[in-house]
């Protein structure tokens, strides 16, 4: 409830930002139809009904309580495997993937990879670290080998020392 | 006809052909299945390699490539939620779905047969009814796209599992998103904050690899660390039973996906996409869709392997591509130094039809090889999910790269994944959003098109018979369930009266 409030909450904050800026998007040739007509016109969309679902949120209708009968508890306990029982590991994931995607174009795709994915298979639960070294490796290497050497996709090779480093591969 | 049929078959059995026809159906697995590697990209990397063949080991590899990876983006869309080739995009809502619920042997079953019915029926129309769909669709301009880009959006009421006004949003926001980067009209920058990056737009990869992958493994990692399935994943194509059951989408389908992809411009991604929207539509239960049912895997799988071949029709017949890929062959015709149009059937006759040939066992095949090399493939099914998230995120990260290598990507598809994630915990539908990014582009680019062709004339929609009819799809399918919670609601209220007054 919380959270869908505080959703269309931002969605309003963002529509309304938008409708304001779509008119300022330059009209050079006059016409009727600019291009900023149809941003407008979705930023207004979209505006009127985030406040309809901000407003819902307050309706008595949704503030129910549902109690729960014996039958819901007892499926609840059965998914016991899909609780979420870790939440502090999504923070430790985004920061992972942040702080990899702002890495990768000074480090270079090899080292920022095997560093990232022997982290992340930490983060994942992973029993011994060794594996998670191997894998991140192995996986590595096979996405050099798969991409940037058979395909010729251009990697990132990043800067300086880690330039050179990468040459030596691809 | 017939003679140059059997001629082109009769050179398919040339075994120089028939190794390579093979090799590209088996790469066309491989890569289709490994998400950052679509047809599309095979295609033009392996163009450089044919070049040095015979024109029609060339195409043979190069088509049946393109014809087979359509099917096997769909295979780890089921299983990881990752689409392995743009064109599985909407093989996700349902398939992944299936598997979660234990049936992602039927998902990939289904996926199996209706891909291979609807490239065996878009390759029998290619080669049978090549003139006649071509000059239909040449009579579609800018009206009629906007109009069936606009019918397209408007199943989003359908697919939104009853709450329309968080759908709505959901495909105004997909909208918008389209339209960040240089307007493709007036070369005017629109939402860039001055960024050379934002300047090139939003591709709809990384928010679809975002939304729903990444959203996806964020909330898995939360999870009890475990094996990636606990059940055996065993390939079961279907059912006679449930063969019948969804024959009519996959009827439907297929010749909607056909013609879309006969449609110059428009390809196999958004006619999967829009099948899904059609089936939806049409079906007796659209609240089911985005559940889990095979309907929901049956629809965009037939499409897109139909739209794939239709997308050769105005190719062969005419020299325009139908889609991306296809222009990419158009390049490849040329670089052996053959002009593909009209003239093609009588100076190329015999690789035309070797083609057509090819591209009909290739489809074939697709039955046959598809179950033992998903076996192989699901044996990752096995391997503790600790190694597999990590390899699903770099898949996701080097496919979102690769697009436009760009890291900037990258950043969109985590940005999306977050906001994905948040999304789907205050149930809202992603589907939505999706649709309005794919066909955000067509949707605003014909219309304004369609405004200058006709000197702002809104009415012009309307006096065309084609696109009228579309609209008035488009408008029933918005009203309907509307009207029938509308509806609903009376009843229930009447009930609730009558038992008052009873007690």
């Amino acid at each position: 409830m919380l959270l869908e409030r505080t959703i269309s909450f931002i969605m309003i904050a963002f529509s309304a930002f938008f409708l304001v800026m779509s008119f300022q998007i330059e009209n050079r040739a006059g016409d009727l139809i600019a291009p900023g007509t149809w941003p407008g016109g979705l930023m207004t969309i979209m505006l009127i009904l985030s406040i309809i679902l901000f407003l819902r949120t307050f309706s008595s209708k949704a503030n129910q309580t549902i109690t729960k009968t014996a039958n819901e508890e007892a499926e609840d306990l059965a998914n016991e495997d899909e609780k979420l029982v870790y939440p502090v590991k999504f923070f430790y994931l985004i920061g992972a993937l942040v702080v990899y995607t702002l890495l990768l174009e000074y480090v270079g795709f090899i080292v920022d990879t095997i560093l990232f994915i022997f982290v992340l298979s930490l983060v994942f639960g992973i029993k011994k670290w060794t594996s998670g070294l191997v894998t991140a490796v192995l996986a590595t290497g096979g996405a050099v080998i798969l991409f940037p050497i058979l395909l010729n996709t251009p990697f990132p090779r990043g800067i300086g020392i880690f330039n050179t480093f990468s040459l030596l591969f691809f | 006809m017939i003679e140059g049929l059997m001629g082109g078959f009769g050179n398919l059995l040339d075994p120089f052909n028939l190794l390579i026809l093979l090799a590209g159906i088996l790469l066309g697995f491989i890569g289709g299945g490994i998400p950052g590697i679509s047809g599309t990209m095979l295609v033009i990397i392996l163009l450089p390699v044919s070049y040095s063949m015979e024109p029609t080991a060339a195409f043979l590899l190069l088509t049946s490539i393109y014809a087979t990876s359509v099917f096997s983006g769909s295979i780890s869309a089921i299983l990881f939620r990752t689409p392995g080739t743009p064109e599985a995009v909407a093989t996700v809502f349902d398939g992944y779905p299936m598997a979660q619920k234990g049936e992602g042997g039927k998902a990939l079953g289904v996926s199996i047969f209706s891909s291979a019915t609807g490239g065996v029926l878009g390759t029998i129309v290619l080669i049978f009814l090549t003139p006649l769909l071509a000059t239909f669709a040449l009579s579609f301009a800018a009206p009629e796209y906007f109009a069936l880009a606009l019918m397209g959006l408007t199943v989003v009421a359908s697919l939104s599992a009853g709450n329309l006004v968080k759908g709505f949003i959901g495909v105004a926001f997909g909208l918008f998103i389209a339209t960040i980067g240089l307007d493709s009209m007036t070369g005017t920058p629109r939402f860039t904050f001055g960024s050379g990056q934002m300047m090139s737009g939003i591709d709809f990869i990384p928010v679809l690899i975002g939304l729903f992958a990444i959203s996806e493994v964020l909330r898995q990692v939360q999870k009890k660390p475990r094996k990636t399935s606990n059940q055996k994943v065993r390939t079961e194509l279907p059912s006679w039973g449930l063969m019948k059951r969804i024959s009519n989408v996959i009827g439907r389908s297929s010749l909607l996906g056909i013609f879309i992809g006969i449609l110059p411009g428009i390809g196999a991604t958004t006619a999967a996409m829009l099948s899904y929207s059609e089936a939806a539509r049409w079906s007796k239960k659209p609240e089911e869709f985005g559940t889990g049912i095979p309907e929901g895997v049956a629809a965009p799988e037939s499409a897109n392997n139909a739209a794939a071949m239709g997308a050769m029709v105005p190719l062969l017949s005419l020299g325009i591509p139908g889609s991306a890929t296809t222009a990419i062959l158009l390049g490849a015709f040329i670089l052996h130094g053959i002009q593909p149009g009209p003239l093609m059937f009588q100076t190329q006759g015999s690789l035309v039809y070797t083609i057509l040939m090819g591209l009909l066992v290739a489809n074939l095949l697709i039955l046959v090889i598809a179950k033992p090399f998903i076996s192989v493939f699901s044996k990752i099914l096995r391997v503790p999910y600790s190694i597999i998230g990590p390899l699903i995120v770099l898949f996701c990260i080097i496919g979102t790269f690769a697009v436009r290598n760009s890291i900037f990507d990258v950043g969109v598809m985590l940005l999306f994944g977050v906001i994905g994630y948040f999304l789907e915990n205050a149930k809202f539908p992603l589907a939505p959003i999706v649709l309005g990014v794919v066909l955000g582009p067509i949707a605003e680019d014909q219309f304004r098109r369609a405004m200058q062709m006709f000197n702002n004339d809104f009415t012009i929609f309307f006096t065309r018979p084609i696109s009228l009819v579309l609209l008035l799809l488009a408008l029933i399918s918005v009203v309907y369930p509307l009207f029938k919670k509308w509806i609903n609601h009376r009843k229930a209220k009447l009930r609730g009266d009558k038992n008052t007054i009873a007690s």
